[in-house]
């Protein structure tokens, strides 16, 4: 144990212990703190401070290493961990690399990594054809066991693991064609189907074989996908609308929907978009109105997309039920991405924080304040060259800012350098209408995004970007992206707000 | 010659004579067809004097007269579809013995103009129209209401059995019909009262269940978003995702509600179909069209969205669309802004709502007020321009666009005879049909009217240049024109 790390779980005791004191000292006026903020701070105190890790990279350095380093710097308690890396992308090239972390970087291009980092054991892969790829000599540490080896490494510094899935296509996936979306015009993409009973077991399967193979401290599931209308909105290509297959229609139609009205209506919609994008049609009364008319005349669409949804949560719920099986006290929660936490307005009506919670620990959501900036804009953009178009992008740019709680005055001009005295707002506003949105029926984990390629970052701002989290009433951070793309002056930063937060 | 119709009170025209006010209204405006009220069941003949123009006669104050509301006479053979009845007219009213549109007619064709009936259908028939109780809406909580609802088929009968009538009876050049009405959503989410929605009679929960709508799944969604509106409206803690999250929310899970408010608009052009019909039974050469007010027209997007002035075609040789363009900065400021802002759009300003509106309706933010300015100062001609233009392209030539003028409505900024002129060339720049002068004859300065008359003689004179000099072959027209073609 390192001296900063045992100071640092001295810190966390002696809050614990003031707050105890403060509320057995507490006056029936209320001047101390009351029952339910102690808690709260207790909470606070044990609660997650979580870094996303690599785990090519705690290989490449060294496990004992990269624990010290993560927990001495950035204060860090808990290490999210790919254990199946489909949508993380692990081959970054060497620009992309802290170079400060006192082992030599490797360009990532160069080597056959593989996307799945634990043993795969066949006797859970019941209901489910499909099976994860299979680690041969050709890839690098296929002879490694990462989540057996690092367990013991962890309990010595008082950490803990939580495995990390993001999902993404086929990527190797044995018999994934299966389990793949059908697109409105009946051709199959390279997506899994939320409802397809293949896919679900799959992931149900999976959960079983990690929680009964491993000594997991908890669960992070991601797919960083948008629902078919954002989708068509977003990408407008043929495969951007999806899913007519005989489960979702069937689905569908267990809901009052009629299938092929719905898979018209979509197929409507993305024609307008495609239309309006390249510049081929014009419509009489609008691009907004010409839309709406879609919606009109093809509520279906909503229905749909309302549906997609369901079925997504649905999965996941199975994935929690799966583990709370195994193990009840494992935390499982979710990987909100950054389109769905700030940028997409369907994800986010769809549905509130509060009614994930049921299947929901904890949501882990995306808040990269550095790339926030040009990441909205691109999504922006790309709705206001269909269905906004009679916006310019800087008004469109206005009206997303205003509808998701933004302050608009401080959104980075384009061609311009962004001021890193905006980004704390915007990490403080995003929290605050998270927790909100949760009303504490699930904890809110911010992921506090630093070193992202294409942002600059300065460890003031890093350490503003954490206090503000909890001030806004995060119940614990996430440090993210990835652990290897962040510089040690970031990570102390990183630590600093942490401490100094919990200190408050 | 393109239309140019005006829009008159019935009452008006009895009180200042027939021959003298077409003579007024031929000579200041170049008018080619009255449109008096047949039925004016909007219920707003009666107006103050400060409201009412100077005519060169003496101005009596209608604040005492009991006026109707029908100025024909109801023929009862013709009403075999429905148990309603107009408006009946006995000797307490004001001009009972006189039948206007008889009257009119000779006279009118007399100066080669035309004549045009004009009905307002509104809920204060509920007062007036005999067993119009059998028809009206019923709203979430099945609570009737005073508004009738389009698919009820006694009251199809009744509009189409009064469109029967009117032509058989009279004889007129067309008719001018109109609801100013908006459906169900704009109604919760831009309300001009806090009444639940409607409707879910059991004609509409036939249709939509026809259409393969849950009734039941809509009625719980307009119930749901009403709620949450209405909370709004109370200053009800916003939803933690926000206002317009909170609305989008509710539509993602009752999509059934934008399925029902396009079953409204289609029962709605319904009706108008059904009178359509009995009008070109009657007299197949009569124009038939409609009244589009000024929300659809200038602030509805729901309205714009269900359908274009093109799929109304089929039913309507024209559509008269309302442009008022002095009138349109307060209805903004009063009508408009304030009420998204308390149900849907609470997380703009009112100045970024208002550019916002400026955008999706296609106006120019750069020339039409400013916030601080709606309300003192009107809309531009450049508004009406735009309007116009969008309403011809949404017809795509299949009906004609009819702009309607709008001029010395009370609450709007003073008028001015240029800017009057301005909008009137403006409108067939555009490519308008032709216009109609509103809102009423008996609030126009003589004025204003004029500036009506020289705008569109101007245009005529210019047309008629322009013609001639191609088919002498002296000129070039800047397009293509039919009638340099073989």
């Amino acid at each position: 144990m390192t001296s900063d790390r045992r100071d640092f779980i001295l810190q966390l005791a002696a809050i614990v212990a003031a707050a105890s004191r403060e509320m057995s000292h507490s006056t029936p006026l209320g001047a101390a703190l009351s029952d339910s903020q102690t808690a709260a701070r207790q909470d606070l105190a044990s609660s997650v401070v979580g870094m996303q890790v690599g785990p090519h990279t705690m290989l490449d350095e060294g496990i004992e290493h990269s624990l010290d380093l993560i927990q001495r710097t950035a204060g860090v308690n808990t290490v999210f961990v790919y254990c199946h890396s489909y949508g993380g992308d692990l081959r970054k090239p060497l620009d992309y690399l802290a170079k400060d972390h006192g082992r030599p970087v490797l360009d990532q291009r160069t080597r056959n990594l593989p996307n799945v980092w634990v043993r795969q054991h066949e006797q859970y892969f019941k209901d489910t054809t499909l099976r994860h790829p299979a680690v041969d000599a050709t890839f690098t540490y296929h002879d490694r066991d990462l989540f057996a080896e690092m367990i013991k490494p962890l309990r010595q510094r008082g950490m803990k693991v939580y495995p990390r899935i993001l999902e993404a296509g086929g990527r190797g996936i044995v018999n994934f064609s299966t389990v793949a979306t059908i697109n409105v015009y009946g051709k199959p993409t390279g997506t899994g189907c939320w409802n397809h009973p293949e896919y679900i077991g799959f992931w149900r399967a999976t959960v079983e074989d990690l929680f009964r193979s491993y000594d997991a401290d908890g669960f992070q599931w991601g797919a960083e996908r948008a629902s078919p209308l954002a989708n068509i909105l977003q990408n407008g290509n043929d495969t951007s609308a999806t899913c007519f297959c005989q489960h979702c229609r069937a689905r569908g139609k267990a809901a009052g929907v009629d299938p092929d009205r719905a898979r018209e209506g979509m197929e409507h919609v993305l024609k307008l978009v495609q239309g309006l994008r390249a510049n081929q049609l014009k419509l009489a009364d609008g691009a907004a109105a010409g839309f709406l008319r879609l919606l009109l005349r093809y509520p279906e669409v909503l229905a749909w997309d309302y549906q997609y949804r369901l079925s997504r949560e649905a999965v996941m719920k199975t994935m929690y039920d799966q583990i709370k099986r195994i193990k009840p006290a494992a935390p499982v929660g979710w990987h909100v991405d950054h389109w769905a936490t700030s940028m997409d307005i369907i994800a986010r009506s769809a549905m509130s924080y509060a009614e994930m919670a049921p299947w929901s620990d904890y949501l882990k959501v995306v808040m990269y304040h550095a790339v926030t900036g040009p990441r909205t804009r691109t999504w922006v953009t790309n709705v206001q060259r269909s269905v906004l178009s009679e916006l310019t992008v800087e008004e469109a740019l206005d009206l997303h800012d205003d509808l998701f709680g933004y302050d608009k005055t401080l959104r980075p001009k384009p061609n311009a350098p962004a001021s890193p005295n905006t980004w704390p707002d915007y990490v403080y506003r995003e929290t605050k209408r998270s927790v909100a949105s949760a009303e504490g029926k699930t904890k809110v984990y911010p992921g506090i995004g630093f070193n992202v390629p294409g942002a600059g970052d300065d460890p003031d701002t890093i350490y503003r970007v954490v206090l503000k989290a909890y001030e806004a009433g995060a119940n614990g951070v996430v440090a993210s992206r990835e652990y290897e793309e962040m510089t040690v002056p970031n990570l102390e930063a990183f630590g600093r707000g942490v401490r100094e937060a919990l200190k408050k | 010659m393109s239309f140019n119709g005006i829009q008159m009170g019935p009452h008006t025209i009895l009180d200042e004579g027939i021959e003298r006010t077409l003579d007024l209204i031929q000579d200041a405006a170049a008018i080619t067809a009255v449109m008096p009220y047949s039925h004016a069941y909007n219920n707003a003949l009666v107006k103050p004097l400060r409201d009412r123009a100077d005519h060169g006669l003496p101005l009596t104050d209608n604040a005492g007269r009991k006026f109707p509301l029908v100025y024909v006479r109801t023929h009862e053979q013709y009403y075999t579809h429905t148990s309603l009845r107009h408006q009946m007219t006995d000797a307490t009213f004001e001009h009972h013995d006189r039948d206007l549109f008889a009257e009119l007619a000779e006279p009118a064709r007399r100066r080669g103009m035309k004549l045009y009936a004009r009905v307002l259908e509104s809920s204060s028939m509920a007062r007036v129209v005999a067993n119009y109780a059998k028809v009206v809406t019923r709203d979430v909580q099945d609570r009737p209401t005073t508004v009738a609802c389009w698919n009820h088929p006694e009251y199809i009968g009744f509009w189409a059995d009064t469109m029967e009538d009117l032509f058989r009876s009279y004889d007129l050049d067309g008719i001018q019909w109109g609801a100013e009405r908006q459906g169900p959503l704009m109604n919760v989410i831009s309300p001009w009262d806090n009444n639940p929605p409607t409707c879910f009679c059991e004609h509409c929960r036939k249709r939509g269940a026809a259409a393969g709508i849950d009734p039941e799944r809509a009625r719980l969604g307009f119930q749901t978003l009403h709620t949450h509106v209405q909370g709004q409206i109370a200053k009800h803690p916003r939803p933690a995702d926000g206002m317009f999250v909170g609305f989008l929310r509710i539509l993602l899970r009752y999509p059934e509600i934008l399925a029902w408010e396009m079953q409204y608009r289609l029962g709605r052009e319904a009706i108008c179909d059904a009178m359509y019909r009995a009008v070109k039974r009657v007299t197949p050469a009569a124009e038939v069209g409609w009244h589009v007010d000024h929300q659809p027209s200038s602030w509805d997007l729901v309205y714009r969205a269900e359908m274009s002035y093109e799929e109304m075609a089929p039913h309507a040789d024209f559509i008269k669309f309302i442009g008022y363009h002095n009138v349109l900065s307060p209805r903004i400021r009063d009508w408009y802004l304030p009420r998204f802002q308390r149900t849907i759009l609470g997380e703009l300003s009112l100045g970024a709502s208002l550019d916002l509106y400026y955008e999706l309706f296609g106006y120019d933010k750069r020339t039409e007020p400013a916030l601080a300015e709606l309300g003192r100062k009107g809309f531009s001609p450049e508004y009406v321009f735009r309007e116009t233009r969008h309403s011809v392209a949404s017809a795509n030539g299949k009906t004609k666009i009819y702009a309607g003028i709008g001029f010395d409505v009370p609450g709007s900024p003073p008028d001015d005879p240029e800017t009057v002129y301005q909008a009137t060339i403006r409108v067939f720049d555009a490519k308008a049909d032709g216009i109609v002068v509103s809102r009423e004859y008996e609030e126009m300065k003589v004025a204003h009217l004029r500036a009506v008359g020289r705008a569109y003689r101007d245009v005529m004179k210019s047309r008629a240049a322009r013609s001639d000099a191609i088919l002498s072959g002296s000129g070039r027209p800047a397009q293509p024109s039919p009638l340099a073609m073989p």
